[in-house]
């Protein structure tokens, strides 16, 4: 059942509208909700895959719902359909502005009737991918004021890591803390590069949100194969590598594999006098989760997060 | 003294990024003070305020060496390579530079380019910033105010201007310069006035006048300025918002400054395809306009003006 959660009239002879499918159970009455959502970036596209396989996959077997599936794919609808990030015309970061206001700028209302759809679902999933800068293995990311209750359900979705990290104030503006603080577990999944599709972490992910409806509740179906057993963060530490230099990056190293402590990483060059200016070495043995896409690059553009397991 | 490069941040093909103060210092023991402005590339009237008040205070001093008795730091330009490009926000990501203080000297680059300037604001009596608010939004020229523990809202009079504006810090406040100020016991100051994008000569003056008789009142110069308003200190609670229920071309019949009283017609909303008149809206208040939408087209929804009721 496609609905619309916000919608008003643009200047000329449009509409913006968010919509949303609700797949409810047949013949049962169940208040548990769970509410997957993507979008909120308009050149993060994972969660479009993702929203349709869902999607193509409940509607195939509405006999097995259980419980009621929420699948918002496109928040920044008009973001999404014109390859920009923030809210057009604004520029305005929507995961900025939570949990917005029904008087607010045009990103604070969407955020605001967002939060009003969403609100009183048992478990939300917010699928993020990265930006166009960085490329990221599926992981999902953890405030460690919520990790006791999120970290068991993270474990279910079959990422390859869970990064539990300390709050940052500005942060509390986002999607998942608000919905968190209403008392919705919301689980934020990085995954991929902006303004692509890597369809096997879409199929991954997809694995994982099927068993995590299944273990919930939410679906009768049985689950074939295990999914992974994450690594999580709080056992070990993250690198962050800056570049030190202006120029153009270089990768060397493969994403999503394990690294050795002073392994080239990348190259950062110049391109105009042929020198090296940056040798990005890593300082660890550890699991490079995170690498640079785009090749420009300024003095401080983040390269690569390594994580480095303490004492095995 | 005089014209000094703060810091300077190399680019792969660009000319390197390069943000110039202007300092004047004098020999008495008055408060120091930093202004900064164009810390968003679309903020040109803050950047033609600060530009003229370094030529008035340049001007000052070369003839009168009494003129100066504490210190004064004048920034126009940070983010320079989004004035050159038409860009609000640092090109290359579209991070907003104003949104990351402290700053961070290992982090990204724009929370490095933070972190070099704000070690060079570090320290003052007193900081202002001159700040845009929502992109295309016409504000009549007022001071903001943090209410936080050590904030000096006193001083904000100093500024003559119509109005103090205090307000409760959020969560995306804490990452400002003005915040973070606060947090290193410099007294904090946000001027807003005009929108971006477009120079409002007269609101420019204004600004400027503010901060001169700003300094004069704190004893930083030896100079006499006429006094303008006694300001009005407000909350958000004392601004009425009128939002449009109808989108299309935004007819305003009233601009920003004007005094309106209920029953004045403030726009109408036409269709952008039949042209029919979709919607007139009056004032439903007594009450002077703080901020106006600023572009001809407007979607459902959006606020129209914002009115001061005291």
């Amino acid at each position: 059942m496609i609905e619309d959660i916000f919608s008003i009239d643009l200047r000329v002879s449009e509409k913006l509208y968010i919509k949303r499918n609700r797949h409810l159970p047949e013949n049962r009455k169940t208040d548990r909700r769970i509410s997957i959502v993507s979008g909120i970036h308009g050149d993060e596209l994972e969660g479009q895959m993702v929203c349709f396989l869902l999607n193509e996959f409940l509607n195939e077997h509405r006999d097995r719902i259980r419980g009621i599936i929420d699948i918002y794919p496109s928040i920044n609808s008009i973001g999404i359909d014109s390859i920009v990030r923030n809210v057009p015309p604004t520029d305005v970061d929507l995961n900025r502005v939570f949990p917005g206001s029904p008087d607010g700028s045009l990103p604070e209302r969407i955020a605001h009737a967002v939060v009003e759809a969403v609100k009183g679902s048992d478990i939300a999933i917010d699928i993020h991918s990265s930006n166009i800068f960085l490329v990221e293995i599926p992981q999902i990311r953890i405030s460690e004021e919520n990790a006791e209750t999120l970290l068991p359900l993270a474990e279910k979705l079959n990422v390859d890591f869970i990064w539990v990290h300390g709050a940052v104030t500005v942060l509390k503006s986002t999607f998942a803390h608000t919905m968190n603080s209403l008392g919705t577990k919301t689980l934020v999944v990085e995954m991929g590069v902006g303004m692509r599709i890597t369809q096997e972490y879409c199929y991954q992910l997809f694995d994982g949100i099927i068993n995590l409806l299944v273990e919930e509740g939410f679906l009768d179906w049985e689950v074939k194969k295990p999914v992974r057993k994450p690594i999580i963060s709080t056992g070990g530490t993250v690198h962050f590598l800056n570049a030190e230099a202006p120029g153009i990056f270089i990768q060397t190293a493969r994403h999503g594999n394990w690294v050795k402590k002073g392994q080239q990483i990348g190259r950062v060059v110049s391109p105009l006098t042929g020198e090296v200016v940056h040798d990005v070495v890593s300082p660890a043995n550890g699991f490079l989760f995170t690498l640079r896409e785009y090749p420009v690059v300024y003095q401080g553009s983040l390269l690569a997060r390594i994580y480095e397991e303490q004492n095995g | 003294m005089g014209k000094e490069l703060l810091f300077e941040f190399p680019s792969p093909s660009r000319d390197s990024l390069k943000v110039y103060g202007y300092r004047f210092r004098g020999n008495g023991n008055g408060p120091s003070v930093a202004v900064v402005a164009g810390l968003r590339g679309d903020e040109l009237i803050q950047l033609y305020v600060a530009s003229q008040l370094v030529r008035f205070l340049e001007e000052r001093s070369k003839n009168d060496p009494y003129f100066i008795k504490g210190e004064v730091l004048v920034v126009p330009a940070v983010n320079t390579y989004g004035f050159n490009i038409d860009r609000r926000y640092w090109p290359l990501d579209n991070t907003d530079i104003s949104r990351m203080f402290p700053g961070y000297d290992r982090g990204e680059t724009t929370q490095r380019i933070a972190a070099y300037l704000f070690e060079k604001l570090k320290g003052f009596d007193y900081g202002i910033k001159l700040t845009s608010g929502i992109k295309s939004v016409a504000y009549i020229p007022h001071v903001k105010v943090f209410e936080m523990e050590n904030s000096d809202i006193q001083s904000a009079y100093s500024f003559g201007l119509r109005y103090i504006h205090r307000i409760e810090p959020k969560p995306y406040d804490t990452v400002s310069l003005t915040y973070n100020w606060h947090i290193w016991n410099t007294k904090a100051y946000s001027i807003y006035g005009g929108k971006t994008g477009e120079i409002d000569f007269e609101y420019a003056r204004f600004m400027k006048n503010g901060i001169i008789r700003f300094l004069s009142k704190k004893g930083v110069i030896n100079y006499r300025i006429h006094e303008l308003y006694c300001p009005t200190e407000i909350t958000d609670s004392s601004l009425y918002n009128i939002k449009t229920t109808e989108a299309g071309i935004f007819h305003p019949f009233r601009s920003v400054g004007d005094v309106v009283v209920k029953g004045d017609i403030l726009f109408t909303i036409e269709d952008p395809i039949s042209g029919e008149e979709k919607l007139r809206v009056s004032s439903p208040v007594d009450g002077v306009i703080f901020q106006a939408h600023g572009f001809p087209m407007i979607y459902q929804g959006t606020s129209a003006f914002r009115i001061v009721t005291v």
